[in-house]
């Protein structure tokens, strides 16, 4: 192939660089037996802290998960939450009141301030009233008050009803941490976190890798491994070529030519399933062109989804959308989806036709703001609304400069992914609620009172699963017919898995949990 | 130009001088293929460089008709690369220019008037000066958005206290010699001393200096696009197309590969160029 | 008397370094400031609300006037204070010094990667100028100085890692399994890194070595001897010394550019990452605290090299060097 002849003539040209240093390659493979040995994950970014109430980023709350526990978490496939610290919990009628049974036999990890003492409700209380009172980023709100009963019995009163308040505590944001700790460390509680998990902290080194160890006591199941070692590459092609080179284990956030690379070879496994993250193109609906439902139409019909979803992800990291909504969350509904996809395009000559009615035969000038990350969807989108006479202008913006541009509502279109609890509230509240303009989510202003008033009821009138089903269901059928956006993709969650690895579950939100009910990960030979 | 008119032996001797030095020539040879290829991009390219065909994505070079292959949209990566060069010619001359007009005024004012002002501009340049210029070039293109224009202001930024000092330099050494002192007790304006007077006699070392800046501006280019932080997509420039081929490293290493390529061609034939210039017209310097 | 001069002379330049860097902060604060997006929004994510926004801008202080920011921060530096991170929650000063270090061997290996394999290179073309391997070594240079280190940096990752699997192609060794370990991860960054400095050292010392060794050609050429040839060798190298000082100065502020680009491809946490991740989170603090960090390196990097001229070449009269 061409391809080794361009390689030979590098070798010509690097022989000089090698002769002026030799060294020797790295190997460092460690034995393992059933029980016990080191995993190494990658994260594809480095982390800032180690504080649940401060965390920003999924890596940061993706090792947290090992170190500490929340009260109620998702089960495997998201669809139900289940027990975790909190053995069982009831909702008063008035939707307001919850109160929550605790295990007994919960023990933190011992720490400098602290030998491994108990977990009682008083410090689920102060975990969840730090999270409330210090953090910035507003993971437990429409808390009224918290009171620790009994030693094992919490309620947590709310301002109004919420049903969507479980999916909150599910958070690592408000997981529990022993008060004498944080105390004691003060602000740097964030470089030596202690909590109930299965795995605690061990070591950190800046920008390079978080170690942690086994965690004996941990409540739930003896956790199989002797240490984790989470270490972050930024780079994607570096961290497929760590894993083909057995330097990790389980590679994160995979995509690109990895995907193939990791197919094609026999000691790693390809995890693919579907995700919570949505890309989708957004129109501004205030101003300019795009506020014209048939401008919007036109453009909908002119979108080829599959050209541009397979023009992004080649190695089909990514299905088509049709909806605001991840095929992950439970709210989805595949009828509607069915509607918008049966009334989708391409079709050119139609798209043009509605154009002209709108009065823009001509075209028109448009900018669409995207991050770095988009460039490639954004690039094909352009192509495609060229052959109607669009011209699309793509800024490539920084994210700082792309939130604030978009959040202020100067954006004309932007191409944006969301990705938040499976409830559907966080999802079509966030981005289509009236309430929400001048957010980021809502960036395009849109405000249909009809939409707001169902993603209401289906928060405040009934926390039952199905019911709310039927709310978002109607409400989506608004939204569509409204076309605030194009929905274009539904990211999978990817991994790529070391044949070593055993017991490994991948989770629609793309965490990495280590050891649950259903799960206790290991290392084979 | 003034005084290599009223010297033709010495313009018959450099261009000898020019032609003697073989890799001048071949440095000569580069720049102006590279002109070429952006003067003439439209007849040159095979294909409309941002059309996508996503039915024929990452060939191989030769393949189908694309003599270097596509890219990951499909896009024939020759017809790119071949108006890529007009991006990296016109980001290379463009921040030069800005750098050196403004560099050289400031030059010019700090080394004509001296004093306090000599200071001020100085210390400006000197602290300019002390960021690395990636970072003044990321934290400039962060500040002013990605876009053509904005590179050339950023890269062009970068280049003033090089050409501020330099020129400060030679305004000191001309100012001693005697002929300006001369002028000076005729009473010439003070402008028309600077303008006829000492800026033909530090265009020399001017024209070398900038030269070599072109490119360091051409590389610069494409690293703050390999950043994510230059020419908007999908404009083809050799720094975007390399950075997309950073992706398919593996499956397509001929995008990274070729893209790189050209940038190092076109950076070596302005520095052999910019070498045999400066050893053509100073016969002391050697470096 | 000389020593004297020469303390004094050390002692007006540190002087001279203080408006430079004053200056370099103002720049620095107004380029920051001048960033689109607030760091508070970078921050939270997608998913915050304006009020949350505009709590942690609260909390950040972001909110009061710039010019009280402005004196806030100058006052900070007077007391050698460069800031408290609010991404990182931790001190500015910890976060460079965690990083400093693994910039440093990465710009020092390649430095002597650059000087040992450049200089070297250098001799041998000038020893055995218009032989092949004169012709070899100054094409090499060539093409070494005008190659885009990004690019260079993948291909060797294409080529060392990917393809042949002989180095690691990304993060910082653990010193802790071995020196191996360390050594591998260090070896394709720092290749990257010394190229651009180790053809410019190749090409100085040719040049610079040229000279004497031509002004001495009828005398090379009569000293049959293997010994006096070597003397006038070394004798031309010595004269070669300032030219390679003053490329030195000018290459380490290239490299610790440089180094940017290398951190970046090679994953290497230094402070080139460092800088980056902060104008990406807009933690304006850290940009501000790291940029004047580089900065001073680079003005005392310069100074020393100054110094180093006055012992290396007496001749260069002091005060006209202070000018």
């Amino acid at each position: 192939m061409k391809k080794n002849l361009v390689k030979s003539l590098l070798l010509g040209c690097l022989i000089f660089v090698l002769a002026a240093c030799g060294g020797k390659s790295s190997d460092k493979t460690t034995t393992k037996s059933s029980d016990g040995g080191e995993l190494r994950i990658a994260l594809s970014s480095s982390i800032a802290t180690l504080d649940p109430i401060s965390y920003t980023a999924v890596y940061e709350s993706n090792i947290m998960r090992s170190i500490f526990d929340t009260l109620v978490t998702y089960n495997d496939d998201l669809t139900e939450i289940v027990p975790s610290l909190a053995t069982s919990w009831k909702v008063s009628d008035d939707m307001k009141t919850y109160t929550f049974e605790l295990r007994d036999d919960v023990k933190f990890q011992a720490g400098k301030y602290q030998d491994g003492r108990l977990m009682t409700a008083t410090d689920v209380k102060y975990s969840l009233e730090r999270s409330l009172n210090e953090s910035s980023m507003n993971r437990i709100r429409n808390v009224k008050k918290i009171t620790a009963t009994s030693d094992t019995e919490l309620t947590i009163e709310l301002e109004t009803p919420y049903a969507a308040f479980l999916a909150m505590l599910t958070d690592t944001g408000n997981a529990i941490v022993p008060k004498e700790e944080v105390e004691g460390w003060g602000d740097e509680f964030a470089q030596h976190p202690v909590g109930t998990g299965p795995y605690a902290f061990s070591k950190w080194v800046t920008d390079d890798y978080v170690k942690l160890v086994k965690n004996d006591d941990y409540w739930q199941a003896k956790p199989k491994l002797d240490s984790v070692k989470f270490t972050f590459i930024t780079d994607t092609n570096m961290m497929g070529n760590a894993l083909q080179s057995g330097d990790i284990d389980i590679a994160t956030n995979i995509s690109g030519q990895n995907v193939k690379l990791i197919k094609k070879n026999k000691s790693l496994t390809l995890s693919q399933s579907d995700g919570l993250s949505i890309g989708y193109l957004a129109f501004n609906m205030k101003s300019g062109p795009t506020k014209e439902l048939k401008v919007r139409q036109a453009m909908s019909l002119a979108l080829d989804r599959t050209e541009l979803v397979n023009g992004v992800y080649k190695y089909g990291e990514a299905t088509e959308a049709y909806l605001p909504l991840p095929k992950a969350s439970w709210g989805y509904s595949k009828e509607v989806a069915q509607t918008v996809k049966d009334s989708s395009g391409p079709d050119i000559s139609a798209a043009k036709a509605l154009l002209k009615e709108a009065g823009y035969s001509d075209g028109f000038d448009i900018d669409l703001y995207v991050t770095e990350a988009r460039v490639a969807a954004a690039t094909i989108f352009q192509a495609q609304m060229e052959k109607i006479g669009i011209n699309v202008s793509i800024k490539s913006v920084e994210w700082g400069t792309f939130s604030d541009t978009v959040a202020s509502g100067k954006a004309s279109m932007y191409i944006m992914g969301w990705s938040w609890y499976p409830d559907p509230d966080f999802f079509l509240y966030q981005m289509l609620d009236s309430n929400q303009i001048g957010a980021l989510g809502n960036g395009g202003g849109y405000s249909n009172p009809k939409v707001d008033a169902l993603l209401a009821q289906a928060t405040s009138e009934t926390s039952d699963q199905t019911k709310r089903t039927q709310i978002y269901e109607e409400a989506l059928q608004l939204i569509t017919a409204d076309i605030p956006h194009l929905d274009l993709y539904d990211q999978d969650i990817i991994f790529g898995l070391s044949d070593k690895v055993t017991g490994f579950k991948p989770r629609a939100d793309g965490t990495i949990v280590l050891v649950s009910d259903t799960t206790n990960v290991g290392l084979t030979e | 130009m003034e005084t290599t008119e009223k010297t033709p032996s010495l313009v018959k001797m450099f261009l000898k001088k020019m032609l003697q030095n073989k890799l001048a020539c071949f440095g000569l040879l580069m720049i102006f293929l590279i002109v070429v290829l952006a003067i003439f991009a439209p007849l040159i390219a095979t294909h409309q460089p941002n059309v996508m065909d996503t039915g024929a994505t990452l060939l191989g070079p030769g393949q189908d008709g694309h003599l270097l292959g596509t890219d990951n949209y499909g896009r024939d990566l020759f017809s790119r690369i071949v108006y890529g060069s007009r991006i990296s010619l016109i980001v290379g001359l463009g921040a030069v220019a800005v750098g050196s007009v403004i560099g050289i005024l400031l030059g010019l004012v700090a080394g004509y008037f001296g004093g306090w002002l000599d200071s001020i501009i100085m210390r400006f340049m000197d602290a300019l000066a002390a960021f690395p210029f990636i970072l003044l070039a990321i934290t400039l293109m962060t500040v002013l958005g990605t876009g053509l224009i904005n590179v050339i202001i950023a890269v062009g930024i970068g280049n003033v206290p090089g050409f501020a000092r330099m020129i400060r330099g030679q305004v000191l050494s001309v100012k001693e010699e005697l002929f300006i002192e001369v002028t000076n007790s005729l009473g010439a304006k003070q402008a028309r001393i600077i303008f006829i007077h000492i800026l033909p006699n530090c265009l020399t070392p001017i024209i070398v200096y900038a030269t070599m800046n072109v490119a360091g501006a051409i590389i610069s280019e494409a690293a703050l696009s390999f950043l994510g932080l230059g020419i908007q997509a999908p404009t083809a420039s050799w720094g975007n197309i390399l950075k997309e081929g950073k992706d398919y490293l593996i499956v397509a290493p001929h995008i990274a590969i070729f893209s790189g390529m050209f940038i190092l061609l076109s950076v070596l034939g302005l520095n052999l160029f910019g070498d045999g210039l400066r050893d053509a017209l100073d016969p002391k310097t050697r470096a | 008397m000389k020593v004297n001069r020469l303390l004094k002379y050390t002692a007006k330049r540190i002087v001279d370094l203080i408006p430079t860097l004053f200056l370099v902060a103002v720049i620095i604060f107004m380029i920051t400031r001048m960033i689109p997006g607030d760091p508070a929004s970078t921050m939270l994510g997608p998913q915050a609300s304006v009020k949350e926004i505009n709590n942690l801008r609260e909390q950040m202080g972001l909110n009061e006037p710039k010019l009280h920011q402005f004196i806030e921060y100058l006052k900070d530096l007077v007391h050698l204070n460069v800031g408290y991170s609010y991404v990182y929650k931790r001190p500015v000063v910890d976060l460079i010094m965690e990083r400093f270090p693994n910039t440093i061997i990465l710009t020092l290996f390649a430095l002597v990667i650059s000087l040992v394999v450049g200089v070297t290179a250098g001799i041998i073309s000038a020893v055995k100028k218009g032989t092949w391997w004169d012709y070899v070594f100054t094409i090499l240079s060539l093409v070494g100085v005008s190659v885009p280190v990004f690019w260079l940096g993948i291909m060797l990752v294409l080529f060392f890692s990917v393809e042949l699997g002989w180095f690691p192609s990304t993060g910082m060794g653990d010193i802790s399994l071995g020196f191996s370990d360390y050594f591998s991860h260090l070896i394709l960054p720092g290749v990257t890194l010394a190229t651009i400095p180790m053809a410019t050292f190749s090409r100085i010392t040719r040049s610079s070595m040229l000279e004497v060794l031509e002004q001495n050609y009828i005398k090379t050429a009569k000293a049959k001897g293997l010994q006096a040839r070597w003397i006038i060798c070394k004798h031309a190298l010595k004269n070669a010394m300032t030219p390679i000082l003053t490329v030195l100065g000018m290459q380490v502020s290239s490299m610790l550019g440089g180094a940017v680009l290398t951190e970046t491809i090679y994953s290497w946490p230094g402070m080139g990452r460092l800088i980056v991740d902060a104008i990406n989170k807009r933690d304006f603090v850290v940009v501000q605290g790291t940029v004047l960090f580089l900065a001073l390196l680079f003005v005392l990097v310069n100074l020393a090299i100054d110094l180093l001229y006055k012992v290396v070449n007496p001749k260069i009269s002091l005060g006209k060097v202070a000018k």
